[in-house]
């Protein structure tokens, strides 16, 4: 009886677990379109480091990378530049590294619920976890390492509460080893590791008999290793991060705020006790962080700036009531006489669940489900706990339970395949457009017709950073890439003017003429209103004829929101004297 | 119960009388269909939704009271009511949805002990119907309706930020409650779902909460959420009630002071914010420039003003207080500014910033500005110059 019903979880295991695979490797080279910018960059330089060692900077295996000066973290490159040395640089491979952090995901979350709680809490998260549009949209994008920092999170909990289980020092190394890797694969780990770890060390200190030495020796030799490379190669792209998206600074939202209000009061001493960087920063701390737990983030109903993430609830509304409950029933286990052991495990739970939203809330536009992505897999986790517990409660009190489980299995269905259709079918037509439409059709135009043309022109209008994508598309030579490069550094970017036939200007107006080798063929893409600019030009230089303006002025791309226009020419420069 | 009202006068009366400084143009509208008429100098229409108010407080103390024979609880509804942002800023302004409420609390009182309240005050919608424009929603509705109802019940929303769609409506840098009503309202909600003795009045609680979600369905989306949430912010406050009770009842001496010390530092946060900042923040919808253009253009006794169809807002404030107001104005087109601004006559003109190119001039040029509260310049008095040469 004992081995039909291992069997029987083992089976429903692996079905969740090929069910979620499926969906989270169905249609990846397509859905989402791609590359967007962040994918196009982490994709070069992983080429550049599989082909040559050096990213594109031309550092030697660097700690972190420049990019376009958002400075990357390192480990999501690093593995992904494993995968692009066996199979290619292509949009696939390029998402590999976060579609299997995604998948592995779902054996992890299994593990830790069916440790903590029981194996059918345990399938029920995965179940949910399997087919949540939140980890489902990260696990399918590749731009940070955002699911991959997620997942060895959730790796390093995993391994500490085994720890707690087995006292073997090993998984104790190991989770310290997860949570260590997190920091270097997206920044929510840099923030969220570092609690965890000092968390895990005072609770595997209480819960010891006698203090061991090894327990504190090797694992802090590990931690201030990973410290002295973060901060040391790092430290910029922390700084760099929070200058653009945290909300403290001079210019910034709340500074600003403060400034009003008191000037309402003209700097009064009254108005300086009240409207101060303290009160007014704890006021937004507060309420960034709540709303993390708030049914309009979760459900996603909110406003979003960035709306690739829209239409991608954390969690489905009909599990809702559920998360709610299963952390109410958490805090209570945390309360009950149960094993000391069993509470430091809970505790563990609910600590990681608490603690996920932080990244996100320094941040403007909180709540940010991206930062906040260290709450995948506990949400789903308190969900199932809340749903068998409050069911295991009403069970004597209602009547007909199976019905109303029925119900809820029919909801959930149907909040699956709507999201399902949704995601396969509207997102791509209704969202393409976010994901560099336009500079992905250059690089078509780029790929078929290298040869033919002496010159390729376009704008930062198109895109602010067009250089990255006939590196990614060409699969350039990253040596040939160095020696024909014109950059500039600027405010902390990089901009790249030129590199081999390529040439990016701020905007293509007249001085683009002065850029132009004489009898060069040109192939120059331009946008709605460089248009109107250039193409009075071409045609009083008599470098296109009217039969090709009509052809040159019908857009690429069908989406009028996005409109890109090629014109092709060869540049004959005469000389007039005057 | 009587120093409750002595407070809630001192406070509504007394302190923030004063608070919003002018008339916003929905005020005036209520005022029309109400038949009130007001001077331009007095506030005094704003008794009646402050007398309201402190009706709807004093009569949801007495029915924490009924309810439940809790003394505490009723002294403790009081309090929060009378400093709950929500009610409060609806307190300090004309609107119609305050007659909604009390109509609602006063059949709550009366009606609390018999099954089929709730059938009642549903019924009170169609009375209100046509007033408050209540219109039974289709499906597509409904679902557009949804996210809205979520946003509302948001943590951030409904304590911390409040409504961005209703700015001028609600206290700067908070929310529809103070940001420390959040941790009562866990415990009120823990306690009603746990605690027998609150059954009854957790049943009016959910009872209020479903009927609010109903108002919120059936009202106008082009309506402001404070109001469309009206009944919802209601039943939270009392449930917030409910919390704070069990708070004060349930932990040590200090733990209680500790408590009533952080909410009057709230309240005092709060209501700074309010006498000090309000006006500064929302002059432009209450309408601050426009009393302020009357009154001034008043003493200076002018006897004719032109306005453009841009200064609408300025004329319907005029049309109002036409009781008070010594001059008459003159719409007239942007094309005639030239003409008719530089005529030999009394009438003068009184223009926006966009308008004063039209005629060759610079707000530098001008001398008689009426402004925002915070100071930001909206009406300019074209002066009549003899010698401007085109």
């Amino acid at each position: 009886m004992n081995k039909i019903k291992i069997n029987k979880y083992l089976v429903l295991l692996t079905v969740i677990f090929i069910v979620g695979t499926f969906f989270r490797f169905y249609k990846l080279g397509s859905i989402p379109p791609g590359p967007e910018w962040d994918e196009a960059s982490v994709g070069y330089n992983a080429f550049s480091i599989a082909q040559t060692g050096k990213d594109e900077w031309e550092t030697r295996f660097p700690l972190i990378f420049q990019a376009f000066g958002d400075y990357k973290n390192p480990l999501y490159i690093y593995l992904t530049a494993i995968f692009i040395k066996f199979f290619g640089l292509n949009i696939i491979t390029i998402r590999l590294t976060n579609v299997l952090a995604g998948s592995l995901f779902i054996l992890v979350i299994y593990l830790i619920g069916s440790k903590i709680f029981n194996k059918k809490i345990g399938l029920l998260a995965i179940l949910f976890l399997a087919l949540s549009p939140y980890g489902f949209f990260f696990s399918r994008i590749s731009g940070d390492g955002i699911m991959l920092s997620s997942f060895l999170v959730a790796t390093g909990v995993l391994m500490e509460i085994n720890y707690l289980k087995s006292q073997r020092f090993l998984f104790f190394l190991l989770s310290i080893v997860f949570l260590m890797l997190s920091m270097f694969s997206y920044n929510l780990g840099r923030i969220v590791s570092p609690i965890l770890l000092s968390i895990f060390f005072l609770i595997n200190i209480l819960n010891s008999q006698k203090l061991n030495k090894k327990l504190f020796l090797i694992p802090l030799l590990i931690i201030l290793l990973a410290f002295y490379l973060i901060f040391k190669q790092s430290s910029l792209s922390l700084s760099s991060r929070m200058q653009y998206v945290g909300i403290f600074g001079a210019n910034k939202g709340l500074a600003l705020e403060i400034d009003e209000f008191r000037g309402h009061d003209k700097n009064n001493l009254k108005s300086r006790l009240l409207h101060n960087k303290l009160t007014f920063t704890g006021i937004t701390l507060l309420g960034n962080y709540l709303s993390h737990f708030s049914t309009d983030f979760l459900l996603n109903y909110k406003d979003h700036g960035n709306v690739s993430e829209s239409h991608t609830p954390l969690l489905f509304m009909i599990l809702l009531p559920f998360y709610y409950t299963g952390i109410l029933f958490g805090f209570k286990e945390l309360f009950k006489k149960s094993p000391k052991e069993k509470r430091s495990q809970i505790f563990i739970l609910l600590f990681v669940l608490l603690i996920a939203p932080l990244p996100s809330t320094i941040t403007e536009g909180a709540p940010s489900s991206k930062r906040s992505l260290a709450m995948h897999g506990f949400i789903e986790l308190f969900t199932a706990f809340g749903l068998v517990t409050t069911f295991s409660l009403l069970k004597h009190k209602l009547k007909s339970n199976k019905l109303i489980v029925f119900i809820i299995g029919v909801l959930f269905a149907i909040n699956v395949g709507t999201f399902l259709y949704f995601f396969y079918w509207i997102y791509p037509k209704q969202y393409g457009y976010m994901y560099a439409v336009r500079e992905n059709k250059i690089c078509e135009v780029i790929k078929a017709k290298y040869q033919q043309y002496d010159q390729f022109i376009f704008s930062r209008r198109i895109d602010g950073v067009p250089y990255i994508f006939p590196l990614f598309c060409l699969q350039f030579p990253p040596e040939k890439y160095w020696q024909t490069r014109q950059s500039r550094f600027v405010d902390g970017w990089h901009y790249i003017d030129a590199f081999d036939k390529f040439q990016f200007v701020d905007v293509v107006d007249e001085k683009i003429f002065d850029k132009l080798a004489p009898n060069n063929k040109i192939a120059l893409f331009t946008n709605e209103e460089e248009k109107k600019t250039i193409l009075p030009l071409l045609i009083e230089k008599k470098l296109i004829s009217p039969d090709q303006q009509l052809i040159m002025t019908k857009s690429l791309i069908n989406n009028p929101k996005l409109p890109l226009y090629l014109f092709t020419f060869k540049y004959e420069k005469k000389i007039y004297i005057d | 119960m009587l120093i409750g009202i002595v407070i809630n006068f001192l406070i509504k009366f007394v302190i923030f009388n004063s608070v919003p400084n002018s008339v916003s143009s929905e005020e005036i509208k209520n005022m029309q269909l109400l038949g009130l008429k007001t001077s331009l100098y007095s506030l005094s229409f704003r008794w009646l939704p402050k007398l309201l108010t402190i009706l709807i407080i004093l009569l949801s103390s007495l029915l924490t009271y009924v309810k439940t024979r809790k003394i505490l609880l009723s002294i403790i509804t009081l309090i929060i009511l009378s400093f709950s942002p929500w009610l409060f800023i609806l307190g300090q302004t004309l609107n119609l949805h305050l007659f909604l409420l009390t109509i609602i609390v006063l059949l709550l009182i009366s009606l609390c002990h018999k099954k089929y309240w709730i059938f009642i005050i549903s019924f009170i919608f169609i009375l209100f119907k046509q007033w408050l424009d209540l219109k039974l929603p289709n499906l597509q509705q409904i679902i557009d309706t949804w996210p809205l109802v979520v946003r509302l019940l948001d943590f951030k929303t409904l304590f911390f930020t409040g409504d961005s769609a209703s700015q001028y409506l609600k206290i700067p840098k908070t929310g529809y409650f103070l940001f420390f009503d959040l941790i009562p309202l866990f415990v009120g909600i823990y306690v009603l779902l746990k605690n027998q003795n609150n059954r009854s009045l957790g049943k009016i609680i959910s009872g209020l909460f479903i009927i609010g979600l109903c108002f919120l369905f059936i009202s106008q989306s082009s309506s402001l959420n404070i109001y469309r949430g009206i009944i919802i912010f209601y039943s939270v406050s009392l449930v917030i009630a409910v919390g704070y009770e069990y708070l004060l009842h349930n932990t040590s001496y200090l733990l209680k002071a500790l408590i009533a010390l952080i909410f009057v530092l709230n309240v005092f946060f709060t209501y700074e914010l309010f006498y000090y900042h309000f006006d500064k923040k929302n002059s432009f919808e209450w309408g601050y420039a426009e009393t302020n253009a009357i009154n001034q253009l008043n003493q200076k006794q002018i006897k004719c003003i032109n306005i453009t169809q841009e200064s609408g807002k300025l004329k319907q404030y005029v049309d109002f207080f036409n009781n008070d107001v010594n001059f008459k104005t003159n719409m007239i087109s942007n094309s005639k500014l030239d003409d008719i601004c530089y005529a030999k006559n009394n009438c003068y003109c009184l223009l926006r910033e966009q308008e004063l190119g039209l005629i060759g001039l610079q707000k530098e040029d001008i001398e008689t500005i009426f402004s925002h509260y915070e100071g930001l310049p909206i009406y300019f008095l074209i002066p009549k110059n003899e010698t401007h040469v085109y």
